[in-house]
């Protein structure tokens, strides 16, 4: 029984929901047009890669979660160690950053295109709310949450204000900023079907809706999953990034 | 106190709730359920039925749902079960029906009514390119006409920038400059054109002429449960069609107070419209092959496309109400 | 040789709502520490030794009286008196040698002499092969030992300790502050060193300030001259601390009466 492990258990659990979810599409129980059978999904996953459409959306959807969060981080970790660090930043900016930070990225969808038209401009933008809030919000808690023993030690050895910022209130946010670039590339990544509903013509989130438009609907699936799988993957290696960055924590 | 106001809310809670699963739960008698598209004057049949009371005569209770922004989304409705009878478009019924909703279409509505308006500046299919043009939905006819123009110039959707729209929105969207572009159902077509916002770049009679367009459809379930109710909403569909056909003027007035837009409007979207509920069977069956052709039907979920034909088109109720 | 003048320190905490009253802390606390002398700060517990101690490092402020450095008044903190917290308080980003050489980085020195310094520091502190590590690898007296190697890079004139061994465990304290003894030898520095514990100040200090309960104000100095290193069986280490203690606790008492 030692040779059972837990990995076991969970790939056996994998393949049990795989071949209960086949069986019940043979049973036909659902019609196939609402649950298609994993057979089909898999022949459509496989249409998908040969053709070379699944690769190409992904590409798409990818450069635009980086555009948006390139974006969306170069403005919020500067403007979050202001607000931080200075009453008169956070009393300007509070207010209107505190209205706009409950409204979801969906709801910006008819400003979004409004502003920015129709293609890639609207689309990046939705996920530049998306990202933005989360890095700021970190941000800001990182500069809050600055041990002042350590800015008082620092004093006590001669430093400035400015020494104190740059030698030891941002260095002590950068976990605080990592887990906000973390979590902001996860909300991104989410906000993309929404994002693409503003008149792409590419990436995973439209090739979603598209296929649903036609009730392919195992491609939808294939869709979905591959959203899933990549948002994975992303969270995956930030986190050993960050893992790497801070080795000094405890 | 806080005990009894704690109690006081759950009961209402579930008190609440109760109604509403009751509600939501209970079918409703007899009433039969009618999708239909938002502002299509191609299914002008349905509100000239109701303002001359051909539902009522026929004893019928029906309750409109929708209207839909789209036959691919009145399409869902009916994979839902959440419709008895619609009025549609031939590619979305079509599509659907290949991929596993049980429908049958049971008469035509109409033929062409479609036009692909364009702003000022473009001349050509080939000055689309880079454009922005509105669909109403991927996988509507609209969508369909317009690959198949698109692809005589040898363009595709990678060309332009496809967005999805909602038809009355359309004509605003063109003249503030949002879209360069927009293929739609009448009137929305005229609006621009009476306007004078916007110019026809290719109509359904230049794209395929007597294209069959909208279609009454039914549930098979429907069909099997009521087959005198379906023969009577045949039958008034019948009765309308003819109106439209006999009494244009009256039924442009009805058109009119349905779309809330003015007369001059539905004058010239009538010319484009070719109203009758003979199903164009042939037609409807190179629609089929078209869609295999966009990849939008799989050739494997049509293995024979003739008696995927004869199956989807049920036309027994409509010959009993021609009396034939 | 720096001294240190403390003038008639008080300090006042306002009250921080209605209703509650200002609460005096320290009142008109007057001593002197002379040049390269060990002190130690004895008192009650929350009897404002560890405030007294941040005023004259310069992170609080006096509400009257002054404290007066080589005749200067201090107003503010600087690098000329280093100080070492309980908790240590290094960068844990910063590796050890890293975090010694902060002081000098601040103030521009190059870093090739910064190094040279700091290596310096790191022998002199006993941390030799520990340069590179990061704090969170360090036993809790390691820590202190770079924080002490730190604070005496820059180069103070005085050297303030606020209970520096206190999160240290007993066997570690006995080190350290031999270790500390050895380092100060070695240094000459001024030291102000606070402590709960009259045989840690006994121990290490040449005199102790002894203050009474909040509002504290000096109740007695005692000048302890015996040779080091001490013998804490010794009959007048024990005769001292014993004084100390006597008079310690009756603070304790008149403070919970």
């Amino acid at each position: 029984m030692r040779a059972v492990t837990y990995r076991h258990l969970r790939i056996l659990s994998a393949l049990l929901a795989v071949a209960a979810w086949q069986i019940v599409g043979l049973l036909g129980i659902f019609p196939r047009h609402l649950l298609p059978w994993p057979t089909s999904v898999l022949s459509s996953l496989v249409d998908l890669l040969v053709s070379g459409e699944l690769a190409s959306h992904i590409l798409t959807s990818l450069l635009r979660v980086a555009v948006g969060f390139f974006i969306a981080a170069a403005i919020a970790v500067p403007l979050g160690i202001a607000i931080g660090w200075s009453k008169v930043v956070e009393s300007l900016a509070e207010p209107i950053l505190e209205i706009l930070r409950p409204i979801p990225p969906i709801a910006w969808i008819p400003i979004a295109m409004l502003w920015f038209g129709l293609g890639l401009k609207p689309a990046v933008f939705l996920i530049f709310i998306g990202v933005f809030f989360p890095i700021l919000l970190n941000t800001v808690a990182g500069v809050r949450g600055t041990s002042k023993v350590l800015v008082e030690a620092v004093r006590t050895l001669g430093a400035s204000d400015r020494d104190i910022l740059v030698k030891v209130v941002t260095p002590s946010s950068i976990p605080s900023i990592v887990a906000g670039l973390r979590i902001g590339v996860g909300v991104g990544w989410m906000c993309l079907v929404a994002a693409e509903m503003t008149g792409s013509s590419s990436g995973l989130g439209y090739m979603v809706i598209y296929y649903s438009g036609i009730l392919e609907t195992s491609s939808v699936i294939v869709g979905m999953l591959a959203i899933g799988a990549i948002g994975y993957a992303m969270s995956y290696v930030i986190e050993r990034i960050e893992g790497h960055l801070l080795r000094w924590r405890e | 106190m806080k005990r009894v106001t704690l109690a006081l809310v759950t009961v209402s809670i579930i008190v609440l709730s109760g109604f509403g699963i009751y509600y939501y739960a209970t079918p409703h008698p007899a009433s039969v359920r009618l999708g239909y598209l938002l502002g299509d004057i191609h299914q002008l049949a349905v509100p000239v039925a109701l303002e001359n009371g051909y539902f009522a005569q026929e004893g019928l209770n029906v309750s409109l749902v929708g209207p839909f922004t789209a036959g691919p989304a009145l399409m869902k409705a009916f994979a839902a079960g959440e419709l008895d009878v619609g009025y549609v478009g031939t590619p979305p019924a079509l599509t659907h029906a290949a991929k596993g909703v049980d429908i049958q279409i049971l008469a035509s509505v109409n033929n062409e009514g479609s036009a692909l308006i364009v702003r000022r500046g473009i001349g050509r299919i080939e000055d689309l390119k880079g454009k922005s043009v509105a669909i109403p939905m991927v996988g509507s006819i609209q969508d369909i006409l317009l690959r198949m123009t698109l692809l005589r110039y040898g363009m595709t959707y990678k060309d332009l920038s496809i967005i999805e729209v909602r038809c009355p929105d359309m004509p605003a969207q063109l003249e503030v400059g949002r879209l360069d572009g927009y293929i739609a159902w009448e009137p929305y077509c005229a609006q621009a054109i009476v306007a004078g916002t916007g110019n026809i770049l290719a109509s359904s009679s230049e794209i395929w002429p007597g294209h069959p367009c909208c279609v009454l459809v039914a549930s098979r379930s429907f069909i099997a449960n009521q087959p005198s109710t379906v023969e009577k909403i045949v039958r008034v569909h019948v009765r309308a069609t003819r109106f439209i056909q006999e009494r244009p003027k009256e039924a442009m007035t009805i058109a009119a107070k349905f779309t809330k837009l003015n007369l001059a409007v539905i004058e010239d979207s009538w010319r484009r419209i070719l109203f009758d509920y003979e199903p164009k069977i042939e037609e409807t069956k190179l629609f089929a092959e078209r869609l295999i052709e966009f990849d939008v039907i799989k050739r494997s979920d049509i293995p024979d496309m003739d008696r995927f034909i004869r199956n989807v088109f049920n036309t027994d109720f409509l010959k009993r109400a021609l009396g034939l | 040789m720096a001294v240190i003048e403390s003038k008639e320190i008080s300090k006042v905490f306002k009250a921080s709502s209605r209703g509650e009253e200002d609460v005096k802390g320290l009142d008109s606390v007057s001593f002197i520490v002379r040049g390269g002398e060990f002190a130690c700060l004895v008192g009650p517990s929350g009897c404002g030794k560890t405030t007294l101690l941040r005023i004259i490092a310069g992170l609080e402020q006096p509400t009257s009286g002054a404290v007066i450095l080589d005749g200067q008044l201090i107003v503010a903190p600087g690098p000329d008196r280093g100080m070492v917290f309980q908790e240590f308080a290094l960068l844990p980003w910063r590796t050890v040698v890293e975090n010694i050489e902060l002081g000098l980085e601040i103030r521009g020195v190059d870093y090739e002499t910064r190094r040279k310094i700091a290596d310096h520091y790191v022998g002199l502190v006993g941390l030799h092969g520990f340069e590179n590590k990061y704090p969170r690898e360090l036993s809790g007296g390691m820590k202190q030992r770079a924080a002490i190697a730190r604070s005496l890079a820059n180069d103070p004139k005085v050297l303030l300790m606020d209970e520096p061994f206190g999160s240290l465990d007993a066997q570690t304290r006995n080190i350290m502050q031999e270790e500390l003894l050895r380092i100060w030898s070695k240094t000459e520095k001024t030291i102000v060193f606070v402590t709960h514990s009259v045989d840690e100040a006994v121990y290490l200090a040449d005199r102790i300030i002894l203050l009474t309960a909040r509002p504290a104000s000096v109740r007695e100095i005692f000048e302890v001259r015996l040779p080091r290193p001490r013998d804490r069986l010794h009959y007048e280490f024990v005769n001292i601390r014993a004084e100390i203690l006597t008079a310690l606790s009756e603070e304790v008492r008149q403070k919970k009466g």
